[in-house]
């Protein structure tokens, strides 16, 4: 078995994997549906990727680079962009907190005064 | 212009009740903001007479000035003065703060420890180039000397206040300097006074020597990349004011 095969397959079951955990992971309610779609778009692009190494290959030589090389570059550049994305995501998150926070914090104070004044 | 006196407190059980009590009993309204405390500092600020404002989670000094922001303009008032929790800031020296925003009139006016007839406090090292730094950094934006950029002893007067009740830098110690930064930026007119401060009379300070030297540190780095706030310039505001008694 050639090594580029070799290297298909453990990219294609790398996917497989991803998209299983994925799946598991948003049926247990662990995972939200945004994020669960997102892993598992990035699971089957590994399983596509895999399965079309031979493709990569084409490509990685007209760029001078291994076909490994091109999988791995493309794999962190995906996730990189996943990270950035959660990265906006939980800064948003945190801001809803915060003024979620401060209001109640407010009606708490509202709440007081009314019972404070209540007959 | 009615005053409120804002005292953001996290685990100041100990100092608050003597604090609370000067204020109030300086005839202030008082709100504090129990950012997340897990002692009997709201308990106790409430029995000296303030109305507490319950952050269930620790926002830092930011975040509960904020709060304080929007509950001051909800309930009318004009001009808030933000305090420390510690005791350091002297009840006395609240009016000297209220005095300087009416003369102006100015938005935000700092109770600075270095500016001449204020305390004495003795800052070498890194920590004072910082300092410096900072100072300078508002000098040109504010086109006037500053010389304590992180004093959290001040006066925030309307139509600041209702900016900064709507956008507020609320990351860690962000309150000082990058507020006074932000303020100066969009054009409102700012000063300082000179003022005594005392030493903390009791509890633990939020900020560490290491945290207080990665603060700067941020605070030079985000002065640098710009500070994004949803705040409308001085002109934009007090033209829309005009045009309103106008019509």
């Amino acid at each position: 078995m050639s090594i580029l095969v070799r290297q298909a397959i453990l990219v294609s079951l790398t996917g497989v994997g991803l998209v299983g955990l994925s799946l598991v992971l948003s049926r247990r309610g662990l995972l939200s549906f945004r994020y669960g779609v997102g892993w598992l778009a990035v699971g089957l692009a590994l399983i596509v990727g895999g399965l079309g190494l031979g493709w990569v290959d084409s490509i990685s030589k007209s760029l001078g680079v291994t076909p490994t090389t091109l999988v791995l570059v493309g794999v962190a550049g995906g996730l990189l962009a996943i990270c950035v994305q959660l990265s906006i995501s939980l800064s948003g998150s945190r801001e809803h907190i915060r003024d979620l926070t401060e209001t109640v914090a407010l009606l708490d104070a509202r709440v007081q005064s009314l019972e404070m004044h209540e007959p | 212009m009615r005053v409120l006196v804002a005292i953001p407190a996290f685990n100041e059980a100990e100092t608050i009740t003597s604090v609370v009590s000067a204020v109030v009993g300086a005839g202030y309204d008082c709100v504090v903001i129990d950012d997340g405390s897990v002692d009997a500092t709201g308990a106790r600020a409430r029995a000296a007479g303030a109305t507490v404002l319950p952050l269930s989670v620790n926002l830092g000094v930011g975040g509960g000035l904020r709060c304080a922001f929007r509950y001051a303009v909800y309930h009318g008032y004009s001009r808030v003065v933000q305090c420390d929790a510690d005791g350091q800031h002297p009840v006395d020296q609240i009016e000297r703060l209220v005095a300087a925003a009416e003369r102006g009139p100015h938005a935000l006016v700092i109770g600075s420890r270095f500016a001449e007839g204020g305390s004495s406090f003795p800052v070498r090292g890194l920590r004072r180039w910082a300092m410096l730094t900072l100072a300078s950094r508002v000098t040109r934006a504010a086109g006037k000397p500053f010389t304590d950029t992180s004093s959290g002893f001040r006066c925030i007067s309307e139509p600041l206040l209702g900016q900064f009740a709507r956008d507020y830098p609320r990351h860690y110690l962000a309150d000082t300097f990058e507020a006074l930064l932000i303020a100066a930026r969009a054009g409102y007119p700012i000063d300082e006074v000179a003022v005594d401060m005392k030493a903390r009379q009791g509890g633990v300070a939020s900020a560490s020597s290491l945290k207080s030297t990665g603060y700067l540190a941020r605070a030079l780095l985000s002065g640098m990349m710009g500070l994004h706030h949803d705040i409308d310039s001085y002109a934009t505001v007090t033209a829309a004011n005009a045009a309103r008694s106008s019509s």
